[in-house]
């Protein structure tokens, strides 16, 4: 009996493990290629922190290549030596300046290349924004559609429902041509507002206000709130654990997308968000640049890693919602 | 302190009226109490009066004045919730400072962070506090005043629940269930604390229950209110001893009142069981009627005795400590009957056992067949062969 019990058991940590295994493979892959050589990168080799001490970088050889004038300079230094020999002995100076720790290559390589720190801030900008907003929009319409009784009501859920199930590619198109009529591409307008209003924002807090007693709110309105308070003065406080829950959902949303700024943003890299700024390491003619793209994006997922680490409890809470009362 | 008037409210859900046409006047100063089973639109009745819902027609009047369109918050009532209804996030001095700070202060000082460098507010938020804390002292919570509610047992949040419609000194204070979440202990200490409270206060109470216990022990006054009617406003004690039907009789009192079929004949006299009463029905017809005892008139006597009306079987002892509640079944199988004994009889009986049972006399309570009830003339002295029947 306890035999056949722990075997159930033990099947479904099999299918646990192997399920996250799948999700936190690629996790592995980046901060693994962000830490290694890009040699050791390509030949797949170094485990996961990469085994070199040092590596050259060599596009930084390639920029500082002893030329003729750089020879003729240093025939001082190397008397007795001809031009081949001068050119070697230059050449290995400026790769033992050139060379450092593949770490200290990928991580300043990440914030050199790129302005990352404006894509960061962007990237802050931009979701807190879009967050803020959408519970400024969202609280309220929540509150009507749970606690108002009025005309409609059912059919306005309705339709919060069916827009639900909309999924922002299909109105990508039209939602650009608008923007782009009323001349907002290439603004943070254009990241930010097509996503002020979430109708799973309003739907997710509309469930929670229904748990709130009608007592609450009742008692609010005798004490004298007028409704627009209770919202902000009753509603949001009691619904903390809720709209956690729904910031992580907002903020990794917009953090992450590619597909929205890489519509609207098409030429100011003033206003790239993170992962647009990763496609700033896309191979070209120079090779490519795992290491450094990597350690992007290990920079670019930190801040949420960090944050959900903080709020884990807060956000199972919020997702079970059942557990609040 | 101040009365309220209720003028033939009705009220409408969709199709259904859950209120038709009640009429009720709150004296100043009284514990008024609405009593009726769940869905009988109490607390219906009780939020109109309150102003959080809307009546289909028919006015309220607080203290002269008609607050038909007056908003809940301007009516200067203060309610108590079932689910006691503090703010969650919170102390319980913050819930109790709320109602003040939204009557005394103005929008300006309300405001968040700069308000209270305002002007006048200082001086205003010293006096809110200060009426906070006598409040708390009155309810003994004062060492609660920095704690949420969710750190509060039961009974501690109903406290504060008081506290916070207490502070804002209203014409009255509307309660809904306040005691339906506490159990049963400390409902009835609950009940003495509000007793003490509204005398202590001499303000108009208007308290909603389903427990006729609660609406039996506090009230100066009892509305029994059954399908949005109210039956019968009157005493406590007049409710129970002197119900107007049927429905009201088998509401009040606990255990339910015996309900025995009976018959009316033309010239007044009941018939039940067998049995004839002595009292006689006034100008009725002759119609089948439901006689109601109440189980502390109905006494088991020895088998032999003459008094003994009703043969039955003992079915059940409930054995209450004070009390002894001996159910049984009457010997056509059909009634039952509760009766109240003391403890003691409990030996004499056990379950299978035959019992008699006499009757207290004129206490018996006669409804028609609507299950209004119908008013026995005063007993005549020497009533010949009337006198020597039993009941």
């Amino acid at each position: 009996m306890n035999r056949i019990h722990y075997l159930g058991e033990s099947w479904k940590h099999l299918i646990l493990i192997l399920g996250s295994m799948i999700v936190i493979l690629p996790f592995y892959v980046m901060v693994s290629f962000s830490l290694k050589s890009p040699g050791q990168i390509e030949r797949n080799e170094g485990g996961f922190f990469g085994t070199e001490n040092s590596m050259v970088d060599e596009r930084c050889v390639k920029l500082r290549e002893p030329d003729r004038n750089a020879i003729a300079a240093a025939r001082d230094r190397f008397e007795g030596l001809d031009d081949t020999q001068i050119y070697r002995a230059l050449l290995a100076e400026i790769e033992t300046d050139c060379s450092m720790h593949p770490i200290v290559y990928n991580y300043s390589k990440a914030f050199s290349e790129a302005p990352l720190l404006r894509y960061l801030m962007n990237g802050v900008i931009v979701t807190v924004s879009i967050f803020v907003i959408q519970v400024i929009v969202a609280l309220p319409c929540a509150y009507a559609l749970a606690k108002l009784r009025f005309r409609g009501r059912g059919f306005v859920f309705g339709m919060v429902i069916f827009c639900l199930l909309i999924p922002v590619h299909a109105i990508a198109l039209p939602l650009y041509i608008m923007l782009a009529k009323v001349g907002l591409t290439n603004t943070y307008a254009a990241l930010i507002i097509p996503w002020t209003i979430s109708v799973f924002g309003i739907f997710l807090m509309r469930q929670f206000f229904m748990t709130v007693p009608d007592d609450l709110i009742d008692a609010a309105r005798m004490d004298g709130m007028s409704e627009f308070w209770i919202v902000w003065k009753v509603m949001l406080p009691t619904a903390i654990p809720a709209l956690l829950a729904f910031a992580i959902f907002s903020v990794v949303a917009h953090w992450n997308d590619y597909f929205w700024p890489r519509i609207v943003v098409t030429g100011n890299r003033d206003l790239f968000t993170p992962p647009l700024g990763l496609r700033e390491f896309k191979g070209d003619a120079d090779g490519s640049f795992f290491g450094p793209m990597m350690a992007t994006a290990t920079i670019i997922v930190m801040p949420l890693i960090v944050a959900f680490l903080l709020a884990q409890r807060r956000f199972i809470e919020g997702i079970t919602l059942s557990g609040m009362k | 302190m101040s009365h309220i008037q209720v003028n033939a409210i009705e009220k409408s859900f969709a199709d259904t009226k859950v209120l038709q046409g009640v009429q009720l006047d709150i004296r100043g100063g009284e514990f008024l109490t609405l009593v009726g089973p769940s869905g009988c639109g109490k607390s219906t009745l009780l939020r109109i009066i309150a102003g959080l819902e809307r009546q289909t027609s028919g006015d309220v009047v607080i203290a002269g004045r008609n607050v038909n369109g007056v908003r809940a918050s301007e009516r200067d009532l203060a309610m108590v919730f079932q689910s006691y209804a503090l703010y969650p996030h919170l102390t319980v001095r913050d819930n109790m400072m709320t109602p003040l700070r939204l009557r005394d202060l103005s929008k300006a000082q309300r405001t968040p962070l700069v308000g209270r460098y305002l002007p006048g507010s200082k001086k205003k938020l010293a006096g809110i506090r200060e009426t906070v804390e006598e409040t708390a002292d009155i309810l003994k919570i004062r060492e609660l005043l920095a704690r949420k509610p969710g750190q509060l047992s039961g009974g501690q949040r109903q406290r504060a629940a008081l506290g916070r419609a207490m502070v804002r000194r209203p014409v009255a204070f509307l309660m809904d269930e306040p005691l339906s979440n506490l159990d049963a202990a400390l409902r009835v200490h609950m009940r003495a604390e509000l007793t003490d409270l509204h005398r202590r206060l001499q303000a108009t109470f208007v308290y909603v229950t389903h427990d006729q216990a609660e609406a039996l022990t506090m009230s100066s006054r009892v509305a029994v209110m059954m399908d949005g009617r109210i039956l019968q406003l009157d005493t406590p004690m007049a409710v129970y001893a002197d119900p107007v039907s049927r429905r009201v009789a088998e509401f009040i009192g606990s255990p339910k009142i015996n309900i025995l079929p009976g018959r009316l004949d033309s010239a007044g006299r009941v018939t039940v069981l067998g049995h004839s009463m002595a009292r006689r029905i006034t100008d009725a017809a002759a119609q089948s009627v439901s006689v109601g005892i109440r189980p502390e008139h109905l006494i088991d006597v020895p088998t032999d005795s003459d008094a003994a009306e009703y043969v039955g079987v003992v079915r059940r002892l409930e054995h209450l400590g004070s009390d002894l509640y001996i159910h049984a079944s009457l010997s056509d199988g059909q009634e039952m009957l509760i009766i109240r004994s003391d403890p003691d009889a409990a030996a004499r009986y056990s379950y299978g056992d035959p019992i008699t049972i006499a009757q207290v006399k004129g206490a018996a309570l006669i409804f028609d067949d609507k299950g209004d009830r119908l008013r026995t003339a005063p007993k005549k002295e020497s009533a010949g062969d009337d006198a020597l029947e039993v009941a």
